[in-house]
């Protein structure tokens, strides 16, 4: 019966050959991703201590990876609130004044939306806004990682009130610019902010300076 | 999120943010199978069929495989996976019922390669939807494509006899009304909020 | 050979361009065109997939068992998109979480593997290669070009660089997924003009 053989003759190859394929490739990608993981880890990592320390109005400016790290890790105490409402961040500004800055998450229009939020030593004004995670609609809602986006919430007093659509009301103290076109995603980042604000930091006001 | 959860995603996943019209996943198939009514309902059917199986074995695969070491490797994990799972549906649907194979199964090669269904289960693992979710985002985004390939093959044939610049006959037209029917659909956002 | 190297990219670039003649391969990538960086990072990856995945399929097609071509072909194309994923992460983090899912759809993306079942199967390694270029090229320039014009309109930036001063009223429907749909098609429109005139007097 040499044509069966020769079936399973061909179904062997098939087999054999993409096995070696598959071995092939994965070992190929294996050996780029173990080569790569450390930097990947190290930009993971990165991009938390960097959104934390600029939420506490620290300027990072153009020191690389290494040298901010090596600044978190001397400035940046990780602490709990009372009643385990979750952590936050005293950071020692190199100024020598204190930040506190806080972890938030919550709905955005598509994801998850995960940020910092810091705020200065007497609880009374924002320091800085970072995101670290969101699954917004690139180019409409993802430009609240835009720089014009975050940097507009320093200086400014939560809760925020209204969401602002033209320039003239971004100086208000109590609202914040939306982002054109992604009413959406501005409005989840006001609710999330708000909650946060009325949760964490109200809760913060209540322990006295010196143990906070 | 809970049920609710998954109920609003599937909404979303239908109207504000359906997957061709916001994500242009889908297109090629889109643009050359939007000629007929019924071939559309056709592909639409089985898209959803497997957007919806794939995403809720993809999820497992996902969640109980290839976290954490391996998740480098999903995508060529989610393909082989949906390449496998279109093959096995098309034998048991071949052995099983003759009018659903004539209905379903040219369609069935196609869906390999149909962005959509990848898609689906990539922004599954990105958004980190649940189990429950992930099947009602995979159900949602089948169906959303479906309604907007149906209702593309009906303008289509309406406007078959008009007269249409040259240059803009076949895609050229056919993204344009995409584009209005994706205005359209904007409308529709407000009405859901996830969360 | 130098006047098919020259056939071929004509082609790729013009007579049969994967986009405007043959429209394939919009589905992943006209999603980020909104944004310049975005778009140029998005076709980068896609001319190394198509070019890299072109050539090894080349190579390899004497050896490839025709029941199994498909799975092969997309197990090699998946391989060189996990690269580019890989690359990404580690070498551009910024744009990597920006394109998100997007990267991972490079495998779905019909002009690939269009190009490797229509050309790569049956040619050898190098005019493969460059037909991957091509191809890749021809439709890399049409995305750009729509993401130059959706970007300026719809943000009044180019590369996030202001270009527009603050008397532009930003076309927001550039940036909403209608804007892309609208764009494609006059590009097609204007693109199928021209093919039509040099048709008509050939």
């Amino acid at each position: 019966m040499p044509e069966k053989k020769g079936a399973w003759g061909k179904s062997l190859y098939t087999i054999v050959f993409m096995t070696f394929l598959t071995a092939l490739f994965i070992t190929v990608l294996s050996l780029l991703f173990l080569k790569t993981r450390p930097r990947i880890r190290v930009n993971e990592s990165y991009d938390f201590k960097s959104a934390v320390l600029h939420a506490a109005g620290e300027e990072t400016g153009r020191s690389g990876p290494e040298a901010l790290i090596a600044h978190y890790d001397s400035s940046v105490e990780e602490k709990k609130l009372p009643e385990g409402k979750g952590l936050y961040y005293k950071v020692l500004r190199r100024d020598g004044s204190v930040s506190y800055v806080f972890p938030f998450q919550g709905p955005g229009l598509w994801g998850e939306i995960e940020g910092v939020l810091g705020y200065n030593g007497g609880l009374t004004e924002i320091t800085g806004f970072d995101i670290l995670k969101q699954n917004e609609t690139p180019g409409l809602g993802g430009r609240i990682t835009e720089a014009w986006f975050k940097s507009q919430f320093k200086g400014k007093v939560g809760p925020f009130i209204a969401l602002v659509t033209s320039e003239e009301g971004r100086d208000s103290v109590n609202s914040f610019q939306a982002v054109t076109g992604a009413t959406s995603t501005s409005a989840a980042v006001q609710s999330i902010l708000n909650d946060l604000i009325r949760s964490s930091i109200e809760m913060l006001r209540t322990v006295p300076e010196e143990e906070r | 999120m809970t049920f609710l959860g998954a109920f609003a995603v599937f909404f979303a996943a239908i109207f504000t943010n359906n997957i061709l019209l916001t994500n242009y996943l889908g297109m090629c198939s889109f643009l050359s199978v939007s000629r007929e009514v019924k071939t559309s309902v056709g592909l639409g059917a089985a898209v959803t069929f497997v957007m919806a199986f794939t995403s809720a074995i993809n999820w497992a695969v996902y969640h109980y495989l290839l976290v954490p070491d391996l998740v480098y490797l999903r995508y060529i994990v989610f393909i082989v996976v949906i390449a496998a799972f279109v093959q096995i549906v098309e034998m048991i649907i071949e052995r099983v019922s003759d009018v659903l194979y004539a209905a379903l199964g040219i369609f069935l090669p196609l869906i390999t390669v149909n962005c959509a269904i990848l898609g689906v289960s990539l922004f599954m693992v990105i958004r980190e939807y649940t189990f429950l979710q992930s099947f009602a985002f995979g159900l949602g985004s089948g169906l959303g494509w479906m309604l907007a390939i149906i209702a593309m093959a009906g303008i289509r044939r309406k406007i078959a006899k008009s007269p249409i610049p040259r240059g803009l006959e076949g895609a050229g037209i056919t993204l344009i009304i995409a584009g209005i029917m994706a205005m359209a659909f904007v409308g529709f956002s407000g009405m859901i909020t996830l969360g | 050979m130098k006047g098919n190297t020259k056939k071929l990219f004509r082609d790729g670039l013009f007579k049969n361009n994967p986009v405007f003649i043959q429209i394939l391969g919009i589905c992943s990538t006209l999603a980020v065109t909104n944004r310049v960086k975005n778009t140029v990072v998005m076709v980068a990856g896609l001319l190394f997939v198509v070019a890299l995945s072109n050539l090894t399929i080349s190579l390899l097609r004497k050896a490839i068992p025709s029941r199994v071509r498909m799975m092969a072909e997309v197990l090699i194309i998946a391989s060189f998109v996990i690269i580019v994923d890989i690359v990404l992460k580690a070498y551009l983090w910024d744009i990597s979480k920006q394109l998100g899912p997007y990267v991972g759809l490079i495998i779905t993306n019909c002009i690939i593997m269009g190009r490797a079942e229509a050309f790569a199967i049956s040619n050898p390694p190098w005019p493969s290669f460059l037909d991957g270029i091509a191809s890749g090229l021809g439709y890399a320039y049409v995305l750009v070009s729509i993401a130059i014009v959706r970007e300026l309109l719809g943000n009044g930036t180019l590369w996030e660089i202001q270009i527009l001063g603050d008397w532009w009223v930003k076309w927001t429907m550039m940036v909403m997924a209608s804007g892309a749909f609208f764009m494609l098609a006059l590009f097609i429109w204007i693109m199928k003009g021209i093919v039509f005139r040099e048709r008509g007097e050939a």
